[in-house]
């Protein structure tokens, strides 16, 4: 994220001028000043090392709304992504749990293991798949009109897209894992014994 | 002492153009390079050129880069890019068309008029 950059540029400005006074004040000396001497001189003749500072923060400061819109955006959205990442979990799990009798008298019918997964997550997984489909579709509505907020954003950039699709199965995936494991566990005899 | 000639707006990148165009430069060795192309004539300050190299290299016209200089001491150098070694012929075609028109009316004659 670019935001982070800032304290390096800064901090590169800085070297730079340490650097621009060392060599002025190598001129400095050269023309018979002591070192001390000649590295005030320079530094002085510096002054306007906080001006300059000044200038090139204000040539970045015409990207900061820009800045702070996608900073908010992300935030927002790594909210979003933790809330569909609790919520999809606690619907898969709630439905593994529910279920979990049944699951156990298939494994003991000797249902494969695709099948488990197919009756504990099935609905979780399509409502996934149908939520999912309406957030591209809104997504790329919305991208549109972020265009002209964010700096060099497109409404239609394959990249993102295929980035967002990404990162949504990856948290789809995360968040019905544990219960994807407790129904394959599910062991019948266990479950029988309960009773 | 030489007499110091006013920069016009918009000068100062192409100057910092041509002179990193002669080979590459850290800071300091830009305002020298101009004071020494220009004959002393120009003197560019500190306060506007570090603004100015930022700038360019922001624009691609310059590239940028750390490394050591004569000095032995670190210094962050600039080169021209493609994009900048063009902008420096238009710019010094531009330029040259703007002082020759300059010239040639201010030498006009009050017959001629």
């Amino acid at each position: 994220m670019k935001l982070f950059h800032r304290a390096d540029v800064d901090n590169e400005m800085e070297q730079e001028l340490r650097s621009h006074i060392e060599h002025r004040a190598d001129d400095l000396e050269r023309s018979g000043l002591s070192r001390a001497e000649a590295e005030r001189r320079a530094r002085i003749e510096c002054g306007g090392r906080e001006r300059f500072k000044e200038e090139c923060r204000e040539a970045r400061g015409r990207l900061f709304g820009a800045r702070m819109a996608t900073l908010a955006l992300g935030v927002l959205g790594a909210i979003g992504a933790m809330l569909s990442v609790t919520g999809i979990f606690g619907m898969a799990a709630y439905s593994v749990s529910k279920r979990l009798k049944e699951l156990g008298i298939r494994i003991a019918l000797g249902a494969r293991r695709k099948e488990v997964l197919a009756a504990a997550l099935g609905r979780a997984l399509r409502l996934l798949a149908l939520g999912s489909a309406a957030g591209l579709i809104l997504g790329v509505l919305a991208t549109c009109v972020l265009a002209s907020i964010v700096y060099q954003a497109t409404p239609r950039d394959p990249l993102v897209m295929m980035g967002a699709v990404l990162v949504m199965l990856a948290l789809g995936l995360l968040a019905t894992w544990v219960p994807a494991q407790r129904a394959l566990s599910a062991d019948p005899l266990m479950l029988l014994r309960e009773e | 002492m030489t007499e110091r000639a006013q920069l016009l707006p918009g000068t100062l990148d192409l100057l910092i153009l041509k002179a990193v165009s002669l080979g590459p430069l850290h800071g300091y060795g830009v305002l020298l390079r101009i004071g020494q192309i220009s004959g002393q004539a120009l003197l560019i300050e500190q306060g506007a050129l570090y603004p100015a190299l930022f700038r360019l290299v922001r624009q691609g016209l310059l590239r940028a880069s750390w490394g050591t200089s004569d000095n032995n001491r670190r210094a962050k150098f600039y080169e021209l890019t493609t994009a900048g070694r063009k902008r420096l012929r238009e710019e010094t075609a531009g330029w040259n068309r703007l002082a020759a028109a300059i010239a040639a009316a201010l030498a006009a004659d009050p017959e001629e008029a």
